[in-house]
């Protein structure tokens, strides 16, 4: 568990979610400057699709900057979430690469990781509200959407979850201190 | 905590260091101020046996129940 490797990976892995941190609002920003063009398109050949837009606007209409401003904004709904739980990940993969595994920091990033990813999936259908109002607002047939899929009940498990290993974390803390307090 | 540790007395009876005594035992001498000033939280049947051996002394001349007050 306190091997080199594993340390060396906790190091590494904290890295890349710091450059996440940073990479991801500006790849949001760059999207909607450039939509509703594709961003990289040699990856759509692939079938892979990096777009912020929804499924069903495949092929939208030109964007006004109006719409681009707003889509950015609403952008950060899920945007926020995601950016903190990439920056409280970075955080324990930090700490653990110091080799403090059972701390009360790592107990209040996964509650707030746990609360980011509730808040996120109940807001989903909000963003997908108002994303699809303002993409279609000027058309001629404008069309709100409002969708809570699979993923989303998945991901609201998995808020559970981490809501769990936070007490797990919260018990072994108190344990490690008494422990360390045994001469 | 209701248990007072003796360790500075034992160690001033004896003329030992506490530096020696860490060393004797096999534990930090952090730790060893930790159980002097009652901070500690447990300690191991083991750490207390090598205390007792090295200042050849019973477990009661170290450790001392005091009732608190107002209990």
């Amino acid at each position: 568990m306190h091997s080199t490797k594993y340390m060396t990976l906790c190091r590494y892995i904290s890295v890349l979610l710091y450059i996440a941190c940073v990479v991801y609002p500006c790849w949001v920003a760059y999207f909607w400057y450039q939509a509703p063009g594709v961003v990289f398109s040699p990856a759509q050949d692939y079938g892979l699709r990096l777009s912020l837009l929804p499924a069903s606007m495949l092929h939208p209409q030109q964007l006004t900057s109006m719409v681009k401003c707003l889509g950015f904004m609403i952008s950060w709904i899920p945007g926020a979430v995601v950016v903190y739980i990439c920056y409280a990940a970075a955080n324990i993969f930090h700490n653990l690469a110091q080799q403090r595994i059972f701390s009360l920091l790592h107990v209040k990033y996964l509650r707030n990781m746990a609360y980011a990813l509730f808040i996120g999936q109940l807001l989903h259908p909000v963003y997908d509200l108002l994303l699809s109002g303002v993409l279609s607002w000027h058309t001629e047939h404008p069309v709100v959407s409002v969708s809570f899929t699979v993923t989303n009940i998945v991901l609201l498990v998995c808020g559970i979850l981490l809501m769990i290993v936070a007490q797990v974390f919260l018990a072994a803390q108190s344990i490690q201190a008494e422990q360390d307090l045994t001469i | 905590m209701a248990i007072v540790v003796n360790l500075d007395v034992m160690l001033a009876k004896r003329k030992l260091k506490s530096q020696d005594l860490a060393a004797a035992v096999g534990i930090t001498v952090q730790n060893l101020s930790i159980l002097k000033t009652g901070k500690a939280k447990a300690i191991r049947f083991s750490t207390l046996s090598a205390i007792c051996s090295y200042l050849e002394c019973d477990v009661g001349d170290i450790l001392q129940y005091q009732a608190e007050l107002g209990s």
